[in-house]
């Protein structure tokens, strides 16, 4: 019986969603006033304060919130199952948004107005137990005056990277410690196949000065000098550039193709605010609420319509980068096998060295 | 015959004695909630059974049951119908909580339960003929399910994680990693503080209180900080690498690098100790020995040395547990080094299978376990202890200007060495842009003003109770340890001890799920989220460096001081307060003081216990971290160590002033000079 009105309920909403094409309208902001919810940020700090505010002067309710890496949300969320301190999980990459789903950690909400507002379907994947709230890119964060300073060029292409003159130039993420590096790995299986994807670590490898434990940390050592070339996300290095002063950062993409992530945004089940944190995922997927990020230097692409993309992220735009349509079930799915193989063609580099 | 007699005194002298009593009661209760039930916890998970498998088997034959009976008229497939779904809710509900005794799953079990035993063998021979199936095929995925449902939630024994563990070649190397870390930084650190702390109390010098104030710093600071300073000076962008010397290609990240920085991190921690063993050296024994024509080197090497000992061997140890519990270093200037704390961390932020980061604190467990006991057996029959208890005066220091000037010079070396990585902390804070614009501006101070500074109270706050709670629990732990004779001695003192080996992530994820519902999921003690599950984190990780050096100064007084005074009718809380206490007031001091420290830089074990109502500090500079905003961070941490610098002031200063035997210390040095 509750099922059937559930159904009902659901096909209402997907009906209610095609009649209007603006979601927005319907809901009522105001309807859980005075109340509370609480959220585990995962994305930049100023961006989950500012949504966390703006959603908290449009509803009344009261909105805090604990700012955490994308992981460490995970873990906490996934230790406190039992007696869930959080409503709602906001932005951090998918990894893991997709594995806490597999584990049952995230409430569906198939009712969700927010989806028939979707730039893509590639948005939804997630969908009905996560959501898509944006998008970036994986390329190469260059230090520019670096590269100059030493006469090479900025790198084109994944083939770019192997070559001798970026010898001590690179950085890449160890997909033993961080889901990027996994991320890079798949995409080089997915754009090469496994034999020559296998021959391009081990060729890298010989540039490579560091391979780092976290995603952000390319970026780090690209911004602190260490490294001239790192592979990581775009809208990272873009934010460095834009907003933290980096003007030596020359952002590029592979001429191959390149793989993309989304940021995602979630109910946690057995919440202590179900209503609340629904009416927080309708606002996570209106334009209002996505263009609060690139006000506070977050400035990723934004995946609902009507939201316009960071001003600053049209660089990217214009560079035309390749995506390739990146299987993230796959890489999934193959995770042990793509450390594993990582594994095998880079130790035997550095086994020698050291 | 004498021996057993005195055994029965000694229980005899326990049981008359309910202030001791209690003590031990209380304490063996805190190490039992917030020690022992965490790790064990913790170690449970290592050797549990995966349910992954059984899981998605369970929910796929659950999905083509539902599948199958759409396709059927309800006469046929209605009992199937109902087995599919109740599978599937059954998979839900128990993937959805882990946890047998969770309503709703006893709910769903119960329920599939019943579906099952409508499904006999009629009911699949007519479901098969309907399907055109051969009914075994049918048979078998009902057999899959009704040992889902027995087998799912029954504990199971499982070595499957160590396996997998020991299998992966990438894990013997970072054991070897790890250990190699452990030691080379162990040793360095331990000469360090040695050399500072005979410095200190053997030689009289201008820098004297400098070389006093230089050691504290690092324990002030939060970790990753050094490294940023280690990177700007000695990266490839260097300031010294490249600026100085023009190499091109200077590498930090690595052994090395890490190396560096724990050293500069944990030798004042060495410094600290080994100064308050020295303080109780009476000096009247090494200059007897000297009176009797012993040179310098003979009375070091055969007076001092060996009443130093347990505690060179203690600080060594603490070091080296200390380093290689240590994620955040590695993890910012580690490089391709991969250690086994940073490698747990990474191993959970994976979402992979569980279970093998915690066999790897396991692992770490018992690596310290080892260690403990070595330590046990080997030092501690060499240790000596004084009659005297306390120097009795202070030591008339060393002019001799062959031993001073070498190590004043090593000193001021380390000295400058230490300040050059510290100054660069507020500098960098005020540069425009961390290690590339070197213009002054405040904007960086301004943004951690903006941002509010709730954290720094909330740190502060916990810190500072924390601190008292550790300093007070460790004396007295040390002391009944040392000193007294009770059942569950050597237990209390091992799982002192065990804390200090575990990575705070483990710790932080072995507090959350031990009280997120309770302790043993009894709905009592809801601990998470709460202050006094911070202020538990901290005293655990600090009561074993406070106990150690506890131990270690109580080594060396003999019994007979405290048995006079229970002789002449004092009773024992008497006894600790009036005569052991202060006795041991340095290391009480110096407990207090690291506790506060740690506890307000502590990182990996907070970020799984702070709530919007206790935000700390350093979770809050992680952030900043993460977002590249490296002169920012200077900023936060400049504060922070600002605020540490002046509370340990404050605390030196109310302890002088309440203290007695520092007035006396005074005195008579004013005498000396």
């Amino acid at each position: 019986m509750r099922k059937g009105m559930f159904l009902f309920l659901a096909l209402c909403g997907v009906l209610f969603c095609a009649a209007f094409a603006s979601a927005d309208e319907g809901i009522d902001w105001r309807a859980y006033e005075g109340s509370e919810l609480m959220v585990y940020g995962g994305s930049d700090e100023p961006h989950v304060a500012a949504v966390c505010k703006a959603f908290e002067v449009k509803t009344g309710i009261k909105t805090s919130y604990i700012r955490l890496s994308g992981n460490d949300c995970f873990t906490r969320i996934k230790e406190e199952r039992d007696n869930p301190q959080a409503d709602v999980w906001y932005g951090g990459t998918w990894d893991p948004y997709i594995a806490a789903a597999k584990e049952g950690l995230l409430h569906p909400y198939k009712e969700c107005k927010g989806v028939a507002n979707y730039r893509s379907e590639q948005y939804a994947v997630g969908y009905p137990n996560w959501f898509g709230i944006y998008s970036g890119w994986i390329g190469f964060i260059c230090d520019g005056e670096e590269l100059k300073a030493r006469g090479l060029e900025i790198p084109k292409s994944w083939v770019d990277l192997t070559k001798p003159e970026y010898k001590n130039m690179l950085v890449l993420a160890n997909p033993g410690a961080t889901g990027t590096g996994v991320m890079v790995t798949s995409i080089l299986f997915q754009i090469f196949g496994p034999e020559k994807a296998v021959e391009m670590i081990a060729a890298m490898d010989k540039n490579v000065t560091t391979y780092v434990k976290t995603g952000s940390g390319t970026s780090h050592q690209v911004a602190l000098g260490e490294a001239a070339i790192g592979v990581g996300f775009l809208h990272t290095g873009l934010d460095y550039k834009a907003n933290q002063g980096y003007d030596n950062f020359v952002l590029a993409g592979p001429s191959e193709g390149t793989g993309y992530e989304v940021g995602g945004a979630a109910i946690i089940e057995g919440c202590k605010h179900l209503d609340e944190a629904k009416l927080f995922i309708e606002y996570a997927l209106t334009p209002e609420c996505q263009q609060i990020g690139q006000t506070v230097g977050s400035l990723q692409f934004l995946t609902v319509k009507g939201a316009k993309d960071p001003e600053a992220a049209q660089e990217l735009l214009k560079m035309n980068i390749k995506l390739i349509n990146y299987d993230s079930e796959w890489t999934g799915a193959n995770k042990n096998m793509l450390i594993e193989k990582w594994n095998s063609a880079i130790s035997k580099e550095k086994v020698q060295q050291k | 015959m004498a021996r057993s007699q005195g055994r029965k005194l000694e229980r005899k002298k326990l049981m008359g004695d309910p202030i001791l009593v209690m003590g031990i009661l209380l304490i063996m209760a805190f190490l039992l909630l917030f020690i022992v039930y965490p790790l064990w916890t913790v170690t449970a998970q290592s050797f549990s059974q995966s349910e992954t498998e059984t899981l998605n088997e369970v929910k796929a034959a659950g999905e083509w049951f539902v599948h199958a009976a759409e396709t059927l008229p309800e006469a046929a497939a209605g009992h199937f119908r109902t087995l599919g779904v109740s599978t599937g809710e059954f998979h839900r509900l128990y993937n959805r909580y882990r946890r047998n005794n969770a309503e709703d799953v006893v709910r769903a079990r119960a329920a599939l339960k019943e579906a099952l035993l409508r499904v006999d063998g009629g009911a699949v021979e007519t479901f098969a003929a309907a399907l055109k199936l051969p009914p075994e095929e049918i048979r078998s995925r009902v057999e899959t399910v009704r040992e889902a449902e027995v087998t799912l939630g029954r504990p199971a024994f499982s070595m499957d994680a160590y396996v997998t563990l020991f299998r992966r070649g990438s894990f013997q190397k970072t054991v070897h990693n790890t250990i190699l870390l452990g030691f080379i930084t162990g040793l360095i650190a331990t000469l360090i503080g040695f050399v500072f702390a005979y410095v200190d109390m053997y030689t009289k010098t201008a820098f004297s209180p400098m070389f006093r104030v230089i050691s504290v710093l690092p324990i002030v600071s939060p970790p990753f900080v050094l490294s940023l300073s280690a990177i700007m000076l000695f990266g490839r962008r260097g300031l010294i690498t490249r600026q100085l010397l023009g190499i091109m290609d200077a590498n930090i990240n690595g052994l090395h690098g890490i190396v560096l920085v724990q050293v500069l991190t944990f030798f004042p921690v060495c410094y600290l100790m080994l100064k308050g063993l020295l303080l109780n050296i009476e000096p009247s024994l090494e200059e007897s020995a000297r009176d009797m024509g012993a040179s310098r080197w003979k009375v070091f090497t055969t007076v001092t040395l060996p009443l130093l000992l347990p505690g060179i061997g203690n600080a060594f140890l603490v070091t080296f547990i200390e380093a290689v519990a240590d994620f955040a270093n590695p993890q910012m200037i580690g490089g391709d080094f991969r250690t086994l704390a940073e490698m747990i961390y990474n191993e959970y932020a994976l979402q992979g299978d569980p279970r093998v980061p915690a066999a790897m604190s396991v692992f770490m467990l018992l690596m310290t376990i080892v260690l403990f006991t070595m330590e046990k057996y080997w030092l501690e029959r060499k240790s000596v202890a004084t009659l005297s208890g306390k120097a009795s005066r202070v030591r008339q220091p060393i002019t001799d200007r062959s031993v001073v000037i070498p190590l004043v010079t090593f000193c001021m070396l380390v000295s400058v060495f230490v300040i050059s990585m510290y100054a660069l902390i507020p500098l960098g804070a005020l540069f425009q842009q961390w290690g590339r614009r070197f213009t002054l501006v405040t904007t960086h101070f301004r943004k951690v003003f903006d941002r509010g500074l709730q954290p720094f109270w909330d740190s502060m706050l916990l810190s500072l109770i924390a601190a008292f709670i550790t300093a007070f629990m460790s004396m007295i732990i040390a002391y009944l340890v040392v000193k007294r004779r009770f059942p569950g001695r050597s237990v209390m003192e091992f799982v002192t001890m065990f804390a200090m080996a575990v990575p705070g992530t483990v710790l932080g994820i072995a507090l959350l799920r031990g009280y997120i519902t309770g302790i043993f999921n009894s709905g009592t003690m809801v601990l998470a989220g709460t202050g006094s599950i911070l202020v538990i984190a901290f005293v655990v990780r600090s009561l074993p460096v406070g106990t150690r050096s506890g131990v270690a100064a109580l080594r060396q007084i003999d019994k007979s001081i405290e048995e006079s005074a229970y002789d002449m009718g004092a009773d024992s809380g008497k006894v600790f307060t009036s005569v052991t206490l202060p006795l041991i007031k340095d290391s009480f001091i110096s407990g207090l003081v690291t506790t506060f420290a740690r506890s307000i830089t502590a990182t990996s074990a907070v970020i799984f216990l702070i709530s919007p109502a206790w935000r700390l500090i350093t979770p809050q500079i992680m952030t900043v971290v993460d977002r590249g905003e490296y002169s920012e961070a200077c900023a936060w941490a400049t504060m922070l160590m600002a605020i540490v610098y002046c509370a340990i002031a404050l605390m030196n200063l109310l302890l002088s002033v309440f203290g007695t035997s520092r007035r006396q210390e005074r005195a008579e040095r004013k005498v000396w000079a």
